[in-house]
């Protein structure tokens, strides 16, 4: 079996003037494809290192990382870039969408960095819209939209280029309860729809129930795995 | 080329985004760009006007001036080209005798101002001449004629009017008879001449205002010698000229005792020299150019690192779903060379259309030449890359993460 992730023995550690903060300790983390994963753990356990460590954002202090079985080189800026356009698509806690651009041309972006050659996309982003029940917004800018529609744009923008795995850090952090289990159940089907690899990032149990697998951290490790 | 296409859309989203900051550091190049055009443009046309009468001035002509000049280091002895006691009449006479030499005449000035009935004409010049002078400019006469060499000779009191100076003295009324007043001694007008030949608006001269008296008759004003300026010599055959320059060069030689305080120069030497000065001109406006570019690089670059200090989240964001450096480098530096061009566009029309002007307006024609329109895209195109590229990579470097908590 392969898996689409792989981390053998990951540290990373942040320096401050002479204080060294061990942000994560030896993780060694497998994920299948297909997988819904969720990692919680409270503020300062590690979540969100790991997080950017697996969107190739930030560059361990030690440890491999295999990604498709390849190992990851984290000195070359083109190739990490690469495999985010191509490969991962992200989901923020503030959606971090550019409230300049209307939601189609949000859509678009992750596409002006890309080297693939796409034909369709126009049809590929009416029907990603459509999926997520925004059709009717696709000329709206951000801020003409409410948090859980903003946030479904940011999943789109991250669906589109039809990556293996997505990525998304306390994705209902700024929701309302409502709009938070709306934006879970969308993850939920779209993980079994197109068999999409999800790690989500929560410190909310609630949210967490959501995936098939929990992996809880404490301190920078994983103290708890639950499968359901 | 699909890369090009996508960071010029996102340097005109860019600039779009902030169009009046945007449209204020074009125009602070704008300005630079309109300046220099503006200074070459002068330049290029005044050149081109003076070239235009030099050229006229025909090949088969020369003249010998006062004082040695270097043309190839356009190096002369200033006081010795003012001193107009070394041109003599010996030497109108001994060019006047070189084989294949047709006419000779000196250029003398004669100080004061022409009155008529106590009325001066403020910008009327007194030279005298020979006869041979009105042959060599092919002068056409309104009315009366020209002096005669027995008139030279015998130094009389007459003179020959140029149109402005008629006018000026006379108006409406008719010269031909009349006496004017020169230093209190009176010369009878016997001609008065058409407009003047291109050919001899040569030295910033008007040579429509000026008062003709015969050479030597300037000695009854003061009894002087006469102080010749010029001495102007027209040969016979224009493939001949270099061999009589020659020849009169050793004759002038030979009256001076080998002392060369004197210099021959014909239309090309002219156009030499012309060319040396404008291209000191030219290295000037190059040096003030460069400054006024550099303060505009200065405000664009100060523009660009607000640009990306207010982008931070932004350039961390594109760079999560998978802009490179590169992409992220381009993408900034585009947007500083798109403003830095476009100025250098917008001062150039500046300064097409302003030329345009002053050539309706007055009667000079500013040129604005394609090589230095060309030049100055150029250089607001490196002004751009040299003050886009520290924003660009302050941008380029920026850590995601930080970029993306950035608020």
């Amino acid at each position: 079996m392969e898996f689409l992730i792989e981390l053998k023995d990951i540290s990373k550690d942040y320096k401050s003037g002479r204080i060294v903060t061990h942000a994560l300790k030896k993780i060694n983390l497998k994920i299948k494809k297909g997988e819904f994963i969720s990692i919680i753990g409270p503020s300062g356990s590690g979540k969100s290192t790991l997080m950017n460590i697996l969107g190739l954002l930030d560059q361990p202090t030690s440890g491999k990382y295999f990604f498709e079985g390849k190992e990851i080189s984290f000195k070359k800026d083109a190739e990490l870039a690469k495999i985010r356009n191509e490969k991962i698509g992200f989901v923020f806690q503030s959606f971090n969408l550019l409230n300049r651009y209307n939601v189609y041309k949000n859509i678009e972006l992750p596409l002006l960095y890309s080297q693939q050659k796409l034909n369709n996309y126009k049809e590929r982003i009416k029907k990603i819209l459509k999926e997520l029940g925004l059709e009717d917004k696709i000329y709206r800018k951000p801020l003409e939209l409410s948090g859980g529609e903003q946030q479904r744009v940011a999943i789109a923008r991250a669906l589109i280029l039809n990556p293996d795995l997505v990525l998304a850090d306390e994705p209902t952090g700024n929701l309302d309860t409502k709009n938070s289990h709306k934006i879970m159940e969308i993850f939920q089907r779209l993980n079994k729809k197109y068999n999409v690899t999800l790690v989500v990032v929560t410190h909310e149990i609630d949210i967490a129930k959501y995936s098939e697998r929990i992996i809880s951290l404490k301190d920078g490790q994983i103290v708890k795995e639950e499968r359901k | 080329m699909k890369k090009f296409f996508v960071f010029s859309k996102l340097a005109f989203e860019g600039i779009l985004a902030h169009k009046f900051r945007a449209f204020l550091s074009t125009l602070s190049v704008a300005i630079g760009v309109f300046a220099v055009i503006m200074m070459t443009a002068v330049g290029e046309g005044a050149k081109q006007q003076i070239e235009k009468e030099f050229s006229s001035f025909g090949t088969d002509m020369f003249f010998v001036v006062p004082g040695k000049i270097d043309i190839k280091n356009l190096n002369f002895n200033t006081s010795q080209s003012l001193d107009l006691t070394i041109l003599t009449e010996e030497d109108v006479k001994a060019l006047g005798k070189i084989e294949n030499v047709e006419y000779v005449s000196p250029i003398t000035i004669v100080g004061g101002l022409a009155f008529y009935n106590n009325k001066p004409a403020q910008q009327a010049f007194i030279l005298s001449v020979y006869p041979q002078f009105f042959k060599m400019g092919e002068y056409k006469l309104l009315e009366g004629r020209i002096f005669d060499e027995n008139e030279v000779k015998n130094k009389k009191p007459v003179c020959v009017l140029g149109i402005n100076a008629k006018n000026d003295l006379f108006g409406q009324e008719s010269a031909l008879g009349k006496k004017i007043t020169i230093k209190g001694k009176n010369f009878e007008v016997v001609g008065v001449l058409d407009k003047s030949p291109i050919a001899f608006r040569m030295f910033g001269v008007d040579f429509d205002n000026i008062v003709y008296l015969p050479f030597g008759s300037s000695q009854i004003i003061n009894n002087e010698k006469p102080r010749i300026l010029r001495i102007l010599v027209k040969n016979k055959d224009g493939r001949l000229i270099d061999q009589t320059i020659q020849k009169a060069k050793d004759e002038l030689l030979i009256l001076r005792n080998g002392e060369e305080n004197f210099t021959i120069l014909k239309q090309e030497d002219v156009l030499k020299i012309l060319d040396s000065i404008t291209n000191v001109l030219i290295a000037l406006v190059s040096a003030i150019a460069a400054i006024s570019l550099f303060v505009g690089g200065i405000g664009i670059m100060n523009i660009m690192l607000v640009s990306v200090s207010e982008r931070v989240k932004e350039i961390g964001l594109r760079k999560a779903i998978g802009a490179r450096k590169s992409d992220i480098l381009l993408q900034f530096l585009t947007e500083a060379i798109f403003i830095t061009v476009l100025g250098g566009i917008l001062g150039i029309l500046g300064g097409v259309g302003v030329s345009r002007l002053i050539s309706l307006w007055g009667n000079f024609s500013p040129v604005v030449s394609v090589k230095y329109a060309f030049l100055a895209i150029f250089g607001c195109f490196l002004v751009g890359l040299f003050f886009g590229i520290l924003p660009a990579m302050k941008a380029a470097n920026l850590n995601p993460i930080e970029a993306l908590r950035h608020e």
